[in-house]
């Protein structure tokens, strides 16, 4: 037992090496570089450097040194816990991943859980009887088919523009006092979009893989054992086939939970939410490496931890696992 | 085995999957019939920019006078190709690699499933965005990225349901007999797993479709493929659009189209679900 | 929906918004609440976004970065609608060489904190900008400061320079010498206690995370307690449905709504040019572009008028068709002589493209390469401006030249360009309403990193460094003549249009928008964000 989580901990840190491997050289292979960020064209007033500038900057930032130098100099950072300094937003890049990181998790794991509670609650109730499934499948599908930007765009026209119920952008009012429950109230307004559309964007999926799973476990000789012996349907449902169903739910789940974070990007880019998903796609435009750097490892971190936790779950769930 | 003949048979008899069939039939209608005609030339700037629908663009023109509804027509193309080729690729890739890593789990399915994770946590966007960078921007490097980062996922569950399905006795008993993998994994892992495998497929389709919109929303598609993608993506750049009465005829259309599309290949893949599901039960 | 699962889905809601009030008070304790001191005279709510913490070594160099970091900090001199006006400083005057000038500053003023500003605080940030560089201060011509009395600050240039008002007395904020001078690295030096100037306000609060400011004035402000009183930079995604909504006061509008601020609507419209070109590039190492004629028949082959009618929304209203000599027309040093240097006409493209060896000899439609094997060109460009590629080409399939798109980030598109890695681009830039020593492109100031495209011709070099140095007005503007003429000849790229920018805003009494003179605030900056409209025009003091 001990020796099977032992073993899947030291792979997870290989992994975890490769990753920061990656993610402090994949940034650099990309063209263009943070420094030239004040003189691109991409701004309406592009300021000129001299060469003089660009050199002290570069120097600055420690750009000059060897590529190996650097990569040195970031591991003994991330060992003294420091992630380094965004050069594109001016600010500590723990501090910046920090400040984002609460408006990522919150609707986008809020809105997965909600989809998977739900998939669950609807499996369980339609999809072992028949008839009827279609009052689901017809909404969810419907739902997932639009693209998640297009939805939200949508949302965004008529629910903040034409008839302005919702705030257009944000997370919370600004400058605003509110304490308490009214400040709760104020962020749960502006996060509802943007929930229900990743809401919208994960119920169907997560409704097929609980259904297919409902469906392969429904037919096992030990649930037909459980009807032989008279045993009420709920418990059968509950006991037998949900039980049993769950592993794929719960990889399927675990997949889903470790890419949320980037799954939110175009959603937050859409709603101007200020979450970590906008923060690594401005980074990426901006080729801030530091930033990206910070957030990729938070990435990577966030996938590991769910892994770790998906395999832990699996040992929980089949027994018979743990053998491996 | 399963029959193939009497399994489409049997999802076409429910009535959700035959609209997905029909669906995909009609995309696929649409698409050879733009190959050979579509009302205006797609590229050819046909009228004055923006203006509404009419008899001689029934769907309006877009930002610089391009016909709309000739553009939705191309655009079924891409996507149908996109989908097909990543909905089969991801799901061949993840099954063979999802059933030997869990068939292996000890030596064979630590190294594949670390090849998973590594995959898993590089950054899709930056990804992206490099490959954009630096492969030519054609259709088929999108789809091959696609596939690349789709994979893993199926893989992973195949995967899982493996491991548990090789504890059984009767695959315990094949193994103990001497029969070598591509055996079991025919006859024996390949029936169990079957039912997933649509899903899969067609969940990879879908998420293939609605990726390459998302790869033009990023403005990283194939600029010399019509696909919705793009559309969506110039119609997003022309600023203040969502003001005017144009987003109606130059961003719903092809939104509708990709929504239409990814509703065809789910309710497909439903009823091919279904008709397992009643074989199995049978 | 049964009663038990109405229940969950009300728990799971639940549970999300306990979750949602944790992570509100965790942000609330990080932004610092102000109360107000001073009945506001007015308040504006104008849209925000976020440009760094306004200090000078923390605002993004970016226009708006540079406009939130002004209103706390001052210049010598500033700019308003009709040209430079005295700020800190209340006159000045300069050596016969041009090389050296004299400040007198204006008596009087104090920091924020209530201590005297003096010209020790002057030296002192010319001084500290020069150890501590920073993107937007150019410093290299700077070779000393003198504070010979608290009043009087002399600047020592290596050469006369030209652009001295606007890049550097206009430009270079002054710095309270007793906040920075123990600070030994003010790039990561994000305290707010530090956000201090001689500005008209101070910094009341700031959140990075949404890019919402909250600006008080400052009573004691030398030229008098600021009109505006309080200044809300506030988030706004989408600057119409902002102002529409109410949420601010002034946004930018696209020329393709101008319709809906017109007439009987509650908003005012001002607009202004945006000193933004967009441009197609050529790789002039590259064979085919290296010859001057064929660039030349791609001026003629790209038809401007029609391009703007097609891509640009609101069509003429929207853009000007671009000048082969570069500068923009609404720029005061722009020759009308050399506009129409390149008219439409596809005869003319197709004999200059024969002329450069490059003419469709097996009759495809497609132009063939000295090899006789067609032609295929890339077009780079960013997806913001696919329209327009799409647009250019078909008039260039016009001439026989076959084009393929390809869209790419703007970063890596300026790289691209930069390092040469491609056929054609398509490309813009700002910054045109500076001076024209300096503008991308055109000037060679300061090494000129992003000018791949400016002349080689060595008269036009020799014109461009002259301008940098000269400080005569008629003499200036006959090397801008000189210049744009062989620019337009030399074709080393071909601007396409000159975007207009409109902004609409709600009437305010007191405030009256304006677009600053000689380009825009700063370097620059064309934006009617100028501190003298929150201050109040009537209180400037000549």
């Amino acid at each position: 037992m001990s020796g099977y989580l032992l073993r899947r901990t030291a792979s997870y840190l290989l992994v975890l090496a490769a990753a920061l491997a990656i993610n402090f050289f994949l940034p650099r292979v990309i063209p263009g570089n943070p420094v030239e960020e004040a003189s691109s064209a991409s701004g309406s007033l592009p300021v000129q450097l001299d060469r003089q500038t660009v050199d002290a900057i570069r120097k600055h930032y420690g750009l000059d040194r060897p590529v190996a130098a650097q990569f040195g100099s970031y591991l003994a950072g991330l060992a003294r816990g420091d992630l380094g300094w965004s050069i594109g937003y001016k600010a500590p890049v723990g501090r910046l991943i920090l400040e984002r990181l609460p408006w990522t998790l919150v609707p986008a794991m809020g809105a997965l859980m909600a989809s998977f509670a739900l998939a669950v609650l609807f499996g369980i109730r339609y999809c072992t009887r028949d008839g009827g499934e279609w009052r689901v499948l017809l909404p969810g599908v419907l739902l997932e088919s639009a693209p998640p930007f297009v939805l939200g765009g949508l949302l965004l026209v008529l629910l903040s523009v034409k008839i302005p119920i919702f705030p257009l952008s944000g997370a919370y009012s600004a400058f605003s006092d509110l304490t308490g429950l009214r400040s709760a109230i104020d962020v749960a307004h502006h996060a509802a979009l943007p929930f229900l559309v990743l809401v919208a964007s994960n119920f169907f999926s997560a409704y097929l893989v609980v259904r297919s799973s409902l469906l392969l476990v429904r037919n096992e000789p030990y649930v037909l054992m459980a009807e032989i012996k008279g045993l009420p349907e709920s418990v059968i449902r509950r006991r037998y086939i949900l039980r049993n169903a769950l592993l794929p739910v719960a990889t399927f789940f675990g997949t889903r939970l470790a890419t949320s974070t980037g799954r939110a990007i175009l959603v937050e880019v859409v709603f101007a939410y200020p979450g970590i998903g906008r923060l690594s796609y401005e980074a990426v435009l901006s080729h801030d490496y530091p930033l990206l750097q910070g957030i990729f490892l938070a990435f990577t971190l966030w996938i590991l931890l769910v892994n770790f936790c998906a395999d832990c779950l699996y040992m929980s769930l089949d027994p018979r696992v743990r053998e491996v | 085995m399963h029959d193939w003949r009497e399994l489409s048979a049997s999802a076409w008899r429910e009535p959700m999957g035959r609209a997905g069939f029909f669906g995909i039939g009609a995309l696929t209608l649409l698409a050879l019939a733009s190959l050979c005609w579509t009302p205006h030339d797609p590229d050819a700037i046909s009228g004055a920019s923006l203006s509404p629908p009419s008899l001689s663009h029934l769907l309006g023109t877009n930002g610089i006078g391009q016909d709309v509804l000739s553009q939705v027509l191309t655009g079924c193309r891409v996507s149908l190709i996109t989908a097909l080729a990543v909905g089969l690729g991801a799901t061949a890739i993840g099954f063979v690699v999802g059933a030997a890593a869990g068939y292996y789990p000890r030596r064979l399915g630590v190294v594949l499933m670390r090849l998973v994770d590594v995959l898993m946590t590089i950054p899709r966007l930056p990804f992206i965005i490099l490959l954009a960078a630096f492969l030519p921007p054609r259709l088929a490097n999108v789809i091959a990225v696609l596939i690349f980062l789709a994979w893993p996922q199926a893989a992973r569950t195949i995967r899982a349901q493996t491991l548990s399905l090789r504890e059984r006795d009767y695959i315990r008993f094949a193994q103990f007999s001497g029969l070598g993998f591509v055996h079991i994994l025919r006859r024996h892992l390949l029936p169990e797993l079957f039912p997933l495998l649509p899903a899969k497929a067609v969940g990879a389709a879908a998420q293939a479709i609605v990726a390459e919109v998302g790869l033009g929303f990023l403005g990283l598609g194939d600029p010399t493929q019509r696909s919705w993608g793009m559309m969506v993506r110039g119609a997003l750049d022309y600023p203040g659009l969502l003001w005017t009465d144009a987003w109606s005829w130059w961003i719903l259309p092809p939104s509708v189209m990709v929504s239409f599309a990814v509703l065809s290949f789910t309710l497909a893949g439903y009823g091919l679900d279904e008709a397992l599901r009643r074989e199995r039960e049978r | 929906m049964t009663p038990r699962i109405s229940r969950c889905v009300c728990a799971a809601l639940f549970t999300i918004l306990l979750l949602n009030a944790c992570g509100q008070k965790e942000q609330a304790s990080n932004a610092p609440q102000q109360k107000t001191d001073a009945a506001p005279a007015a308040a504006l709510r104008l849209p925000g976004g976020d440009w760094g913490l306004p200090t000078p070594f923390t605002f993004y160099p970016r226009g708006p970065g540079y406009l939130h970091m002004s209103l706390v900090y001052d210049t010598l001199v500033w700019k308003d609608r009709g040209g430079f006006i005295p700020w800190l400083a209340e006159s000045w005057e300069a050596s016969p060489d041009g090389a050296t000038w004299t400040f007198h500053l204006r008596k009087g003023v104090r920091w924020q904190d209530g201590r005297p500003l003096t010209a020790a605080d002057a030296k002192f940030s010319f001084e500290y900008f020069k150890r501590f560089p920073m993107e937007w201060f150019p410093m290299e011509k700077i070779t000393g400061v003198d504070a010979p009395n608290d009043a009087t600050v002399v600047i020592h240039l290596e050469s006369p320079y030209a652009p001295f008002f606007g890049h550097i007395a206009g430009s270079i904020p002054i710095i309270p010498e007793h906040v920075w001078k123990d600070v030994a690295n003010p790039r990561e030096t994000t305290d707010a206690e530090r956000v201090m100037g001689s500005g008209p306000y101070r910094l009341a609060s700031y959140d990075k995370a949404q890019g919402a400011y909250a600006y008080e004035a400052n009573p004691d402000y030398f030229m008098g307690a600021p009109a505006v009183g309080q200044i809300r930079f506030v988030p706004a995604a989408d600057q119409v449905a902002a102002l529409q909504r109410g949420d601010v006061d002034l946004a930018t509008v696209p020329a393709s709504l101008l319709p809906q601020f017109q007439g009987d609507s509650p908003f005012r419209l001002i607009s202004g040019p945006s000193y933004w070109v967009l441009t197609l590039q050529f790789n002039r190492s590259e064979a085919s572009f290296s010859d001057v004629a064929a660039r030349q028949a791609l001026a003629h082959a790209l038809d401007l008028k029609a391009l703007i009618e097609q891509a640009v929304p609101g069509g003429p209203q929207g853009a000007k068709p671009g000048s082969p000599g570069f500068l923009p027309p609404d720029s005061k040093w722009f020759d009308a002589e050399v506009e129409d240097a390149y008219p439409f006409d596809l005869d003319k493209a197709r004999t200059l493209l024969q002329s450069a060896g490059l003419s469709d000899r097996d009759g495809d439609g497609i132009c063939d390469g000295p090899d006789g094997a067609p032609l295929h060109f890339t077009l780079i460009t960013a997806s913001t401006y696919l329209r327009e590629a799409e647009a250019v080409k078909l008039m260039l399939h016009g001439v026989g030249l076959d084009v393929e798109i390809r869209s790419l980030d703007v970063k890596t598109l300026d790289s691209m360009v930069r390092d040469g890695h491609f056929d054609l681009a398509l490309t813009g830039h700002g910054g045109l309403g500076g001076d024209p020593a300096t503008i991308i492109g055109f000037g060679t100031v300061r090494d000129a990193m992003l000018s791949t495209a400016t002349p080689t011709n060595p008269d036009y070099v020799a014109a461009a460094e002259r301008l940098i140095e000269t400080v005569d007005p008629g003499e200036r503007m006959a090397l801008c003549k000189t210049m744009q003429r062989l620019y337009a000849e030399e074709v080393p790229v071909i601007p396409l249009y000159y975007p207009i920018t409109f902004m609409a805003h709600r009437a305010t009494p007191g405030i009256d928008w304006f677009y600053t003179a000689e380009g825009g605030v700063s370097i620059g900056i064309p934006s009617p964000l100028n501190k003298l409209v929150f201050i109040g025009e009537d209180k400037v003091k000549h």
